[in-house]
């Protein structure tokens, strides 16, 4: 994959879930952009081995989980800011949104806090990945990720309510 | 669960998130990746150089060892940059593992330097002084040389052996000490996830 301009448009389509996942390992916003750096530049040399364009999504997805859970292995415990960056949508009205923004943001603080074996499931379900597709990145089994998706919803909805 | 007709509303706020600014970032990348291959080819030249200008000492009698450095630099060289391009090749595979192989290769690795620590800590003072112990009883049967005139530089050497095991030593009980940390917490996740539920 030498094409730069193939990788403009995947960093197109496919930078939003990278950052969404990588907010949900790490606080500082700085760290979130390197790490999707880190990501970028992973996916750039690993593509070539990608042989099913169509497990493309799942396959970033793959990527990003793996770099930021390496990533929290070598991190030590930061106690930062939390994520300031996610900015109110433009089409709502100022109200509507920051209380949106702030609604957002405590999903992301949720989906943070939660246990590493529920966080991974919940955030590849998140981004609308098939359980099936789920199982197979994590390793393991579909009724396995099954109940981790649910205890993971319960505990979001624990701690959020219900969002609608 | 998964393809469920009514959207989630978890689902629908987590998509909502601003989308990064991507303008850059491809070119970020490709600079990224430039620089580094960059910082490669700079090392790879300097090492090369020295190479040279070993072989070229040993050729012209400058450097009496006989093409044995210059040799043992090449291959040096040769095996160091087989290991680079193994390792570029398995961190690739590591990423695209699913996460319980990705956390077994991370134990498997912690565990090889945590081997290599304890070899550190305690196989080279062992290996020493088993070396001395060797010498001692050699030199005890053979006749006493010259080595008094070599008092002092004797004394630097053993000076400087002695400083280069505990640096060993150190260095070895600190590794181990992290990396016995890291094997626990990485089999405690790995335990974790497979727990079944």
């Amino acid at each position: 994959m030498s094409n730069i301009a193939e990788l403009e448009q995947i960093i197109e389509v496919h930078a939003a879930m990278v950052r969404r996942i990588a907010s949900a390992y790490e606080r500082h916003p700085d760290r979130v952009d390197d790490l999707a750096q880190d990501v970028w530049i992973a996916v750039w040399q690993a593509l070539p081995r990608l042989n099913d364009q169509t497990m493309l999504k799942s396959y970033i997805a793959r990527i990003t989980q793996n770099i930021c859970v390496t990533h929290v292995r070598r991190a030590l415990v930061r106690q930062t800011q939390p994520l300031t960056d996610t900015l109110p949508d433009r089409a709502l009205p100022i109200d509507e949104a920051s209380a949106h923004a702030a609604q957002l943001t405590r999903l992301i603080e949720a989906v943070r806090n939660l246990p590493d074996n529920l966080k991974a499931v919940v955030i590849l379900y998140l981004e609308e990945m098939p359980i099936k597709e789920i199982a197979q990145a994590l390793g393991i089994g579909e009724s396995n990720a099954s109940v981790r998706l649910h205890r993971a919803k319960s505990a979001l909805r624990l701690s959020l309510g219900d969002p609608s | 669960m998964t393809s469920s007709p009514q959207p989630d509303p978890f689902v629908a706020l987590w998509q909502t998130a601003p989308k990064p600014d991507t303008h850059h970032l491809a070119h970020d990348v490709r600079r990224l990746n430039q620089l580094h291959q960059r910082l490669n080819r700079s090392i790879l030249a300097i090492l090369c150089g020295i190479a040279v200008l070993l072989v070229f000492e040993e050729a012209t009698g400058r450097l009496a060892s006989h093409g044995i450095l210059s040799v043992a630099w090449t291959l040096a060289i040769v095996t160091g940059v087989a290991r680079h391009r193994r390792a570029q090749c398995n961190r690739s595979d590591a990423l695209t593992l699913d996460t319980v192989n990705l956390l077994k290769s991370m134990i498997a690795r912690a565990q090889k330097d945590l081997f290599l620590a304890r070899c550190l800590y305690a196989g080279v003072p062992c290996g020493a002084a088993l070396g001395t112990l060797v010498i001692k009883l050699v030199s005890a049967g053979s006749a006493p040389s010259a080595t008094t005139l070599h008092s002092r530089l004797q004394l630097i050497q053993t000076g400087a052996g002695i400083a280069a095991l505990i640096i060993m030593i150190v260095t070895g009980l600190i590794l181990a000490r992290s990396r016995s940390r890291q094997v626990q917490e990485l089999s405690e996740k790995l335990k974790l996830i497979e727990a079944d539920l």
